[in-house]
């Protein structure tokens, strides 16, 4: 069952066509990773996708269109992660932010306390709940503001460039427990990014230029098309270069994700 | 330009209860004329670094010298004028140093405010937004409509065209993709060689500093853990994962052979020289059947 379905959208801005007659679905319960160099268009969709710009097309979330009348209810069960977190923080604690949104929406404090219990441990922010969100370093505030969406328990989460700010250790570590809360809560997960390091844990990888779809896979099949990839500007992951690199000499036979099975791969 | 940090220490928070230690009794010089990489976990203290060589924060204690200016005591109004021009800085999200209407006013700002003698703005603006490769059409663009990785480059387009002799920049390949990473590498490196530049980058990406930098800090817990050339640093993998600092993929791949088959391929530039001695390797295998 298709959760987004956008059919033949066209968008400009002022005289400049971003979009035309582009469509593109999107399964419940799947991870899919939307990539593309700066310009591709990859923020323009998630705005249309938020309901920021106006759009004169079909966008269905949950088989509802977007429009006026849904948008308040599509909203509440979609939760944005932005590239730039301090455009979001309203409140002077870290505990005070994640639970914002609930106390908005007039939930028991106690029900509150638990969720946050629950995010935080998640994703390891216990130790930095009661801080300043604006004290944070770029990396923490990112994890911050997923945790704020999570809270809302989205039954689709996008992420805008959401994890760009966090080292490769803890983006790998993060990366993990978004892939099994993807599993576990059949959350469907749409991101954008322009480096597809942050797509090995995806079910399918879209990759836009000029508006348009130019590729679009499953995993790590989609790879074979890595020279593409990089002649629009996007990097691949070093596993993936090497693997093709060293594909050419026919020293290894298939694109390999995990250094360590490269290496069992190549002396086996 | 060079930058010395003597016995400097900073929190967040002082004196108050959620005081927070950022630096520990840093002792470090960074020398002119090369490239300094700055990394660690997230919270370890770089961007505090930065900010304290940028002269907005103070320091608790200890004594911070850029270049010819001691920066312990409030520096005086001319003198700091001149501080200003000859230190750039890139700040993390770019939309913190933008406020004027348009590229062209954002990029001339620094020009007009802090050079007396601010001729040929206009020529200077557009050579400033050619080496970050944005062309002529941006001049009048608002800097908010931009993609992020277009704000990048107009932030670092405004700070390049005071030609600073010491440019700071913190996570500067955020938002940027690989074509635009490359030319900045390569300004960069440009910069160092025939301009004389002192630059120190904070950043995640290892990849990119284990080709351009020559130095490396590695910051833990507010402390240095470990700071040399780029080849004595990354080479101590151990130490990089005790300090939970991220690990160059060449580097990573030459300690995985290294544990699992015991060879050493030694010191490894970048991709195409792991391919070409991953491939000698089984070359010398097969003369040696």
């Amino acid at each position: 069952m298709n959760i987004i379905e956008i059919n033949n959208l066209t968008f400009r801005y002022k005289t400049k066509f971003i979009y035309d007659n582009f469509s593109l679905n999107i399964k419940r319960g799947t991870w899919v990773t939307i990539a593309g160099p700066n310009g591709a268009g990859k923020t323009t969709l998630v705005k249309l996708l938020a309901g920021l710009v106006k759009s004169y097309c079909d966008i269905k979330i949950f088989g509802k269109p977007l429009n006026k009348k849904n948008i308040y209810d599509v909203r509440k069960e979609v939760g944005f992660v932005f590239d730039n977190p301090d455009n979001f923080f309203a409140c002077e604690t870290v505990e005070d932010e994640l639970a914002f949104s609930l106390e908005n929406m007039a939930v028991f404090p106690s029900t509150i306390k638990k969720k946050i219990k629950e995010i935080s441990s998640l994703l390891n922010l216990d130790d930095i709940l009661k801080e300043n969100p604006y004290d944070l370093s770029g990396g923490q505030k990112q994890k911050v503001l997923l945790g704020c969406a999570l809270m809302l328990e989205p039954r689709i989460l996008v992420l805008d460039e959401a994890l760009m700010m966090i080292d490769i250790n803890q983006r790998d570590e993060l990366l993990r427990i978004l892939k099994e809360y993807n599993k576990k809560k059949r959350v469907t997960i749409v991101s954008f990014t322009h480096d597809l390091k942050e797509a090995i844990y995806s079910d399918r990888l879209v990759v836009l230029n000029d508006g348009k779809i130019i590729i679009d896979g499953p995993f790590p099949n989609v790879f074979d098309e890595e020279r593409v990839m990089r002649k629009i500007g996007l990097e691949v992951p070093f596993e993936v270069e090497l693997s093709q690199k060293l594909r050419l000499y026919k020293l290894v036979d298939k694109i390999n994700l995990n250094l360590e099975g490269l290496v069992d791969e190549l002396w086996k | 330009m060079e930058v010395i940090f003597k016995d400097v220490s900073f929190s967040y928070n002082k004196g108050m209860i959620n005081e927070k230690k950022a630096l520990k009794n840093i002792n470090i010089v960074l020398q002119s004329n090369l490239i300094h990489g700055i990394i660690g976990p997230i919270g370890s203290g770089k961007t505090t670094m930065l900010e304290l060589m940028n002269g907005v924060t103070k320091p608790d204690s200890g004594e911070i010298i850029v270049g010819e200016y001691e920066l312990k005591n409030k520096l005086k109004k001319s003198e700091f004028n001149k501080f200003r021009y000859e230190v750039g800085f890139v700040y993390q999200f770019p939309e913190k140093q933008f406020f004027c209407s348009t590229v062209a006013e954002e990029v001339a700002f620094s020009s007009k405010v802090f050079d007396s003698k601010n001729k040929n703005i206009k020529v200077k603006v557009k050579k400033a937004l050619k080496m970050v490769g944005l062309d002529e059409s941006y001049l009048k663009r608002s800097p908010f409509s931009l993609n992020s990785g277009e704000k990048r480059r107009v932030a670092i387009a405004s700070v390049l065209i005071s030609n600073p002799k010491l440019l700071i920049m913190d996570e500067p390949t955020i938002g940027l993709d690989n074509n635009s990473k490359k030319r900045l590498m390569k300004l960069l490196i440009n910069l160092k060689k025939q301009y004389m530049k002192t630059i120190i980058i904070v950043t995640h990406d290892v990849d990119m500093l284990y080709e351009i930098t020559d130095d490396v800090v590695v910051l833990n817990e507010g402390e240095v853990a470990n700071f040399g050339t780029k080849i004595d640093v990354f080479s101590n993998v151990d130490l990089l994962n005790k300090n939970n600092a991220p690990v160059p993929s060449v580097v990573r791949m030459c300690k995985m052979i290294y544990d699992k088959k015991g060879i050493d391929l030694g010191y490894i530039k970048n991709t195409n020289e792991l391919v070409r001695s991953i491939v000698g390797c089984f070359d010398r295998n097969k003369e040696g059947d």
